[in-house]
């Protein structure tokens, strides 16, 4: 029985793979997408589709802004947490994301490690509300 | 002389008085270079740089033998030459009258300008010099994302890589053991031959080496990864991006917001107490200074292990404002108090620290004209004091002088 359900949301397919990775060794059932209609579809027709524990974004993407793809991930799944992966943390980011509805972010380059803990706090977070 | 039109005779007692007392000094030379007039001011300094009567000359610019053919010649005006004695600098003006005997000089002290002119010059230097830090900065900035983003998988992949390594090895360790058996018992010439092959590789491959240096290449790697992370972000440092002016901010909402921020990290771990005081308004770059309460809050949660405290105080003092972050963290030992802000100095294990978020906080209270200030005990916890001017000049309003209790743990 997987820890979770995370979507992974990254236009950059060897960021996405390697996030992938990370977090199906640590116990995770991982779906990937490049972007944000493409994730939440495969969410929606997969087994299951109403489990999404975490979400996991980047917000550098160029097609879509970042505030964009929150606010649109947020509206589809509004009790998600999302964590935004960023490659250019300024404060003023955080507290962008924050406000617009992202629970967490880690700025890039983050360890493997903190990229699992902050997903099992999230999904901690998740499951203790429901 | 008559030519020139000078003055009429009536005059020329003022006009002698005028030169004589003039509080600029006056020295008339002839054409050799003799003195043939003294003003007041000039005996004046003369006395004061303690200079004989064959030195006098040391009080006019060096160049005098020039200027002084220039004047007699061709009657040249000239203006703006210097002279300095001891710590005082003087400007003169030098004039004859073409075809004449006599050349005239007339000085005044531009100590204090000299003094303004250097700190302009000095001045101009650092603009250019931040201009160029900030270019650097701006560079850095608009690229940091491009490196971050490569570098993120790097990072992850050199983890799993490492992981992978381990592993290989772990089954390459089972087939020895597996080769050992089995050569212990009979061997078909096939399998005697594959094992020998499989030596041979083993040297071929320099197995020895690779067992030896795997560990060590890829910590190395992921240390470099980590350099370069650290490396951009502090080149970040030098942006300006976004800020021309400074604002007036209120601190407690800083504290309160960047509180916010990361209090998810530290919720975990500490209990947080805020204590608030009467404030007022700190001229500054907030965005800057939330930077600085992250990186001491952030820090904070590190010290604490579980179960601890994390206490943000602000209060008043004349025109000052102080921010106090404790924790009730392990502490820092006093060897290591001095060096706490010294960049890439870390007590953090590699991968964990840049050794950057205090030298880089430090700097940002410079900038303010701010001090910051750590008291630790090693086992009972840490302070962290920030001083920053209100930067609102003017009289010094009745305020709360209290710091809240000076708290020494």
């Amino acid at each position: 029985m997987a820890s979770g359900r995370v979507l992974v949301v990254d236009d950059e397919q060897n960021l996405r793979k390697a996030v992938h990775r990370t977090l199906t060794k640590a116990g995770y059932d991982v779906i990937e997408a490049e972007d944000g209609e493409k994730g939440i579809a495969a969410v929606q027709s997969g087994d299951n589709p109403l489990r999404l524990d975490v979400i996991i974004c980047d917000v550098h993407m160029p097609k879509v802004g970042g505030k964009e793809v929150v606010a649109y991930l947020k509206s589809q799944f509004p009790s998600v947490p999302i964590i935004v992966l960023t490659g250019d943390p300024q404060y003023k980011d955080a507290t962008d994301f924050l406000a617009n509805g992202a629970s967490a972010y880690l700025a890039k380059p983050f360890e493997p490690a903190a990229l699992v803990k902050t997903v099992a706090k999230c999904v901690e977070k998740h499951v203790f509300h429901h | 002389m008559h030519t020139i039109g000078l003055p009429p005779e009536s005059l020329y007692l003022e006009l002698v008085t005028f030169t004589h007392l003039n509080p600029n000094p006056v020295l008339v030379l002839d054409a050799q270079g003799h003195v043939r007039y003294l003003n007041l001011a000039a005996r004046q300094m003369q006395k004061e740089f303690d200079l004989a009567d064959a030195d006098i000359l040391k009080i006019l610019p060096t160049n005098i033998a020039e200027i002084m053919r220039q004047c007699l010649e061709s009657g040249t005006q000239a203006r703006r030459l210097e002279s300095q004695l001891q710590n005082r600098w003087f400007g003169w003006s030098a004039y004859g009258v073409p075809g004449g005997q006599t050349v005239y000089f007339h000085g005044a002290d531009i100590t204090g300008y000299k003094k303004v002119e250097k700190e302009q010059n000095e001045l101009r230097l650092k603009l250019v010099q931040n201009d160029k830090m900030a270019s650097i900065g701006q560079l850095a900035a608009g690229i940091a994302h491009e490196i971050n983003n490569p570098l993120s998988f790097v990072v992850l992949n050199l983890n799993h890589i490492s992981n992978y390594g381990r592993g290989l090895l772990n089954i390459v360790e089972q087939y020895d053991k597996v080769a050992t058996l089995v050569k212990a018992g009979s061997l078909s010439p096939e399998l005697e031959a594959e094992l020998t092959g499989v030596q041979d590789t083993k040297a071929r491959e320099e197995f020895d080496e690779i067992l030896d240096e795997l560990p060590s290449l890829l910590q190395e790697s992921q240390e470099g990864a980590e350099r370069i992370r650290a490396i951009v972000l502090n080149l970040k440092e030098f942006s300006h991006t976004g800020e021309g002016a400074q604002k007036h901010a209120d601190i407690n909402r800083c504290l309160q917001s960047t509180l916010k921020i990361v209090s998810y990290e530290l919720k975990y771990k500490a209990k947080v107490i805020e204590q608030y005081g009467d404030i007022p308004e700190v001229l500054c770059y907030p965005q800057e200074l939330n930077q600085v309460f992250m990186n001491l809050l952030v820090n904070a949660s590190h010290a604490i292990k579980q179960n601890g405290e994390i206490r943000i105080v602000t209060a008043r003092r004349d025109e000052q404002v102080i921010v106090e972050i404790s924790d009730t963290g392990c502490g820092i030992p006093p060897e290591n108090l001095s060096r706490i802000f010294e960049t890439f100095f870390t007590t953090k294990e590699v991968g964990k620290g840049t050794g950057l978020g205090l030298s880089i906080s430090s700097e940002i209270v410079k900038k303010h004209q701010g001090r910051i200030e750590v008291e630790s005990t090693v086992g009972v916890g840490t302070t962290f004091r920030i001083w920053l001017p209100t930067g609102q000049g003017g009289p010094q309003a009745a305020g709360d002088q209290n710091v809240g209790g000076h708290r020494k743990l």
